[in-house]
This record gives C-alpha cells, sequence and structure tokens, in this order.
C-alpha cells in the first residue's frame, strides 16, 4: 500500500472569538509519520478533526493527493482512524467491528473474513474475533480499534491521543506494535499526543504546536538538540536556559556563568544546555570545553544516572545529569565543583 | 447480619404497601367465601367482559406504539442539539406532566368538543359547515392518551440516547457510513433497549387508564379499568377483585414474552464467547 501526500494550506479555525489554529501550514510527505504534539486546547485536536472531515476550516484548505477535501463528508474521505476511547462498537463482536469498514465498503464476504482475520493476527487478536468489546482488556480494544483503522488499508491513518489511556507498560508496548505497523503497511500517519516520549519514539517528524500554530517542526533528534524558542527547549526534555549578553563578532558571553562562548547566531537572546551535555569535571580541566564553576546543592540518585543541582556564583540553579561510570568520585552536596560543556551543544534560542 | 438488619425496613415497606394489598386482591378474587373460580368463569362466559379485555389490551399497545412513533424521532432531535439546549428542550417535555391527568383530559373537551377550539376554528375559515364529532370517539381517547404517555417515553428514549458515546458515530462515519448507515448500524441498535422499555412503560401505565375513556371516549370505548371501578362502586368486590387478576396476570405474560424477545434483539453488554 502506498500512503498519500498530506497537505494543510493556510488553515484557521475559530470558535467565536477563540481562535483554535491561526494560519497553520503543514505538508506530509507520503508514507511518513508525523506528530501533532501539545498541551490540551494547543489545536492538534481541531487540526486532525478537519483532516477527518468532523469539523469545518473557518479559512484555508486541506489536501490529500492535491484532491481538496472542503465540501468531501468523512465517510468520502478514506481515511483511517483511531479514538482516544477506542469508540469500538459495544453491541457488535470483535470480528463485525474490524468488518464494518469493509462492510460500508461493500466489500465481498468472503474477502471480508480473509482481511478481517488477517488484520486481526496483525494485531494477536485472532483468537478473539467472536468476543465483545465488553470482554477485552483496555490494550486489546485499543489493539482492535487499530486493527479497524487500518483494515481498509486507507492511505492516511489519524490518531488522536489513541495511547493516553493506557498504562505505561501497555503504552510501551502499543508504541512499538503501532510502529512496526506503520512499517509494515506504509500509510501516512498523523498522530496526535500531549506525551513527549511517545512523539519523541515513534515519529519521523514533531510538529509542536502552541496557541494554534506551528511552534517548530522537525526530526525528534534536531528537536530535541536544536530547539529554537524557549518554549520547545522547555517542552521537549529537561533543559537549562540561560540569558545571553553582548552578542556581538561571533561571541556572547553568559553572564550567570560568567563566561564568554562562541556564538555564530547573531539573533540569538540564549541558550539552552541539556542537562546531559555538561561534564563533571574531574582531575585535569579539559582545554577544548567551556569551563564554569558552581556548588552542588542537592542530588538525586536514578541508578544509571545521577542529577545534580548545582547553584552558580550568580544564584542561578541548573542540573547536570552524569552516567555513573567509571570508579571516579562524584563530588557531593556542598563541595564546590567545576563543570565543562561544549559549546556547540549549547542551542542558540531566538527568543 | 449487620447488612441484613438494614434491609428490615425495606422489606416490611414493600411487604406493607405493596404484598399485602396484591394478597388481599388475590384472596378477594379466589375465595367467596371457599374458594371458587365462579368470578373468573363469570369473566370468560360473558362476551362484552372479553371483548373489553382484548380492548384494553390493543388500545394500550397501539398508545404505546404511537407514543413510540412520536417520541422516539423528538429524544433522537433532542439528543442532537448541542448539550446546552437540551435541558430547556427537557423542560417543556416534562412541563404537561406537572399538571394532573384530570385537568389536562378536561382541557381536551375544551379543545375537542362541539363548541371547542379545532371545530370554532374549521368553522370559522369555512372548512367546514358543520361540527365534527370529535369528543366522546375512540379518536379522542387516543389522543388523550397520547398526550399522557409521550413525556414517559421521550424521558425513557433520551436517557438512553443521551448514553450513547458520540464517539461512536464518528468511528462509523469515517470507516465510510453515510449518516443513515451510522444511524441503522449504531444508534439505533443501541437506543433500542431504551425505546423497549419506554414503551412497555407506556403500554403498562395505560392498561390501567380510566379517567381518560370515562371522560372523552364513547359507551364503547370502556377499558377494563373503568369495569373494575364499575364493580367496586356497586361493590362487588369479588368479581373487582378478579378482573384486576386477569389484568396483572395478561400483562406479566406479555413483559415476559417482549422482554425475552427483545433480549435477543438487544444483547451488546452480554460476554459472548
Amino acid at each position: 500500500m502506498q500512503g498519500s501526500r498530506v497537505h494543510f494550506e493556510n488553515v484557521t479555525k475559530s470558535f467565536g472569538a477563540t481562535v483554535a489554529l491561526s494560519d497553520f501550514n503543514l505538508d506530509i510527505a507520503p508514507g511518513e509519520f508525523v506528530t501533532l504534539l501539545g498541551a490540551s486546547g494547543s489545536g492538534k485536536s481541531t487540526a486532525l478533526n478537519i483532516l477527518a472531515g468532523f469539523s469545518d476550516a473557518t479559512s484555508g484548505e486541506v489536501f490529500i493527493d492535491d484532491r481538496p477535501l472542503t465540501g468531501v463528508a468523512p465517510e468520502h474521505r478514506n481515511v483511517g482512524m483511531v479514538f482516544q476511547n477506542f469508540a469500538l462498537f459495544p453491541h457488535k463482536t470483535v470480528a463485525e467491528n474490524v468488518a464494518f469498514p469493509l462492510k460500508m465498503r461493500k466489500v465481498a464476504q468472503a474477502e471480508i473474513n480473509t482481511r478481517v482475520k488477517a488484520a486481526l493476527d496483525m494485531v494477536q487478536l485472532g483468537d478473539f474475533a467472536a468476543r465483545k468489546p465488553a470482554a477485552l482488556s483496555g490494550g486489546q480494544r485499543q489493539r482492535v480499534a487499530l486493527a479497524r483503522a487500518v483494515v481498509f488499508e486507507p492511505p492516511v491513518l489519524l490518531m488522536d491521543e489513541c495511547l493516553s489511556a493506557l498504562d505505561l507498560k501497555l503504552r510501551e508496548e502499543l508504541q512499538e506494535e503501532i510502529r512496526r505497523i506503520h512499517r509494515e503497511i506504509g500509510t501516512t500517519v498523523l498522530f496526535v499526543t500531549h506525551d513527549q516520549t511517545e512523539a519523541l519514539t515513534m515519529s519521523d517528524r514533531i510538529a509542536i504546536l502552541a496557541g494554534g500554530e506551528i511552534v517548530q517542526i522537525d526530526a525528534p533528534e534536531a528537536l530535541y538538540d536544536r530547539p529554537r524558542t524557549r518554549f520547545v527547549a522547555d517542552f521537549i526534555g529537561q533543559s537549562n536556559m540561560f540569558d545571553l549578553a553582548n552578542v556581538v563578532d561571533g561571541k556572547a558571553s553568559v553572564p550567570d556563568m560568567g563566561i564568554e562562548i562562541p556564538m555564530p547566531d547573531a539573533n540569538a537572546v540564549a541558550i539552552s544546555l541539556r542537562p546531559e551535555r555538561i561534564r563533571v569535571v574531574l582531575g585535569d580541566a579539559p582545554t577544548d570545553k567551556t569551563i564554569f564553576e558552581g556548588t552542588v546543592q542537592d542530588e538525586t540518585f536514578y541508578g544509571p544516572v545521577v542529577a545534580q543541582m548545582v547553584r552558580l556564583s550568580s544564584g542561578r540553579l541548573l542540573e547536570v545529569r552524569s552516567q555513573r561510570s567509571g570508579h571516579d568520585r562524584m563530588p557531593h552536596t556542598g563541595e564546590a565543583i567545576k563543570l565543562a560543556f561544549d559549546p556547540a551543544d549549547a542551542a542558540p534560542l531566538a527568543d | 447480619m449487620r447488612k441484613r438488619l438494614t434491609l428490615i425496613p425495606g422489606i416490611v415497606l414493600i411487604a406493607v404497601m405493596f404484598l399485602i394489598p396484591v394478597g388481599i386482591v388475590f384472596q378477594q378474587g379466589l375465595f367467596d367465601p371457599v374458594f371458587s373460580l365462579d368470578h373468573f368463569e363469570r369473566f370468560a362466559t360473558r362476551g362484552a367482559y372479553m371483548r373489553i379485555f382484548w380492548n384494553t389490551l390493543q388500545v394500550s399497545a397501539v398508545v404505546a406504539l404511537v407514543c413510540l412513533l412520536i417520541g422516539y424521532p423528538i429524544a433522537y432531535f433532542i439528543v442532537r442539539q448541542p448539550p446546552s439546549r437540551r435541558p430547556f428542550l427537557m423542560f417543556l417535555v416534562l412541563v404537561p406532566m406537572w399538571m394532573s391527568i384530570l385537568a389536562r383530559t378536561y382541557a381536551w373537551m375544551v379543545v375537542l368538543g362541539k363548541e371547542g377550539i379545532i371545530n370554532q376554528s374549521l368553522l370559522a375559515v369555512g372548512l367546514i359547515d358543520a361540527p365534527i364529532k370529535m369528543l366522546f370517539t375512540t379518536g379522542a381517547v387516543y389522543v388523550g392518551m397520547v398526550q399522557i404517555m409521550l413525556p414517559i417515553l421521550i424521558v425513557t428514549c433520551f436517557s438512553s440516547m443521551t448514553e450513547i458515546d458520540q464517539s461512536l458515530l464518528r468511528a462509523a462515519r469515517i470507516m465510510g457510513a453515510s449518516p443513515r448507515k451510522a444511524f441503522r448500524e449504531v444508534f439505533l441498535p443501541l437506543s433500542a433497549e431504551g425505546a423497549i422499555t419506554g414503551t412497555l412503560i407506556v403500554f403498562i401505565l395505560s392498561i390501567g387508564f380510566f379517567i381518560v375513556p370515562a371522560l372523552i371516549g364513547g359507551r364503547k370505548d370502556v377499558l377494563m379499568a373503568n369495569v373494575i371501578s364499575n364493580q367496586v362502586s356497586q361493590t362487588n368486590w369479588g368479581f373487582a377483585a378478579a378482573l384486576a387478576i386477569v389484568l396483572l396476570v395478561a400483562t406479566l405474560a406479555i413483559l415476559t414474552v417482549v422482554r425475552t424477545a427483545s433480549a435477543k434483539l438487544v444483547h451488546h453488554n452480554e460476554e459472548a464467547h
């Protein structure tokens, strides 16, 4: 199967005075797995509902493979969807649920049987065909919902916070399963979540939404390593952010650390430093790194990782995460330490 | 033990309010003063009583089905409204229930009578030359009973419809169902149980009706409750009790049949294997 290209063009949606989506543009390549990540009210579900046909854009247009969708009813969009609350039909068996999209497309009964069986086998629920949804666990229900959404091989698959109702272990299992199925069937996926880990582990690209706009869209690594705004740096993972001063001639000073770093980006007003990119200096200081000083204020033991809160001379707190390798003695609470980072790891923030 | 003790007030209440009266009815109908089935024989052999009995069941069934046909679409319409507008619409549905059945039935006399609103308007417009006889007809009984029963059916249907997850209908649509197909495949089966329950409640309540037929029905439109009331006023307690027993047994029999049939139709909560 081939996925379709999905394209949002200047889509705006307002409910009365509230703007849910403003001038939303997104281009998804065929077969790509794109996640809309944002807090509730950021507009991610609105975008999904407009693509599904459950609500109309106030202005702008959505395309699937160059076909404009305004005025096309949901049943004619040929889009698969997995809902947050599963939305399985309680009065139908698992097999009847999965057969539903095929039945609506008037597929011959013999072929329906074959395809339903294949879809249920794909989600490892072949033995549950005759059960009612009420007799299944949460994870099994979501698998049925997944089988039902892909059984008619839709070129576009939408997933609306579909794992958030499950507990952590099940969620991780299903994330893995969704990725496998995505690889197998090659459909274009638009996934909506507020869970950043889910977004990072599953997506080809992540679009971070806030206030109805895409703040940044990038591959997971790029998003994590190179956040462009304080909002993104804060939203994805842990981050230490420091204001810059005197950004001139490719250099800038970091007043909180009392140092100067190279800064090629003339528009930068701050930097983001991930806690694991800062090293505690034990023994001789490396010459290729930027060095600054502080006092360990607090530490948290995570097993393979130790997190230390370090108080700088300016009074600012900063988090450092260190792998516990080797036999070096880590400095403890109350001790003065030296910290080092590679200036290339400091992501410049535009605001 | 303490759990059982707390049940006692409830059991006493049901016994006093329900079991003892029903027991007395059975005793009155079956013992006069020794055990005899004379009253039942009288009921079965006199054609008039049997006719009234069947008429009662038939009128009740028609009223229940008419209520279903009118009430289900109304309930569906209200459920489809934005949640903020629903309470007001349900309020409108319930307003008539706050008035006594007697007052509402007398109101129909004003509407349907020879000098009533309908006849007066039709005469004024010139559509008819002489008043149409509407009061004291079988039609008047149906109109009066349906008007009184309709809110009950709407409320029952409405509450079962509000429990249907709206995302199920969206799911049906995105999987290729037209609005009509989504209704037939998802909404109708899921609301059927409430609709059947509402229809049964209307049917059972209709079987006991006597004010409406007595006030606005014709001489032929006598129902079982009217006969029972007559017998009581003539102090034929035994025969009145026997008629009540016949009605009770018939109602239970019909309930059982309809429940069994609908259980086969609506069984989505059952865990199939």
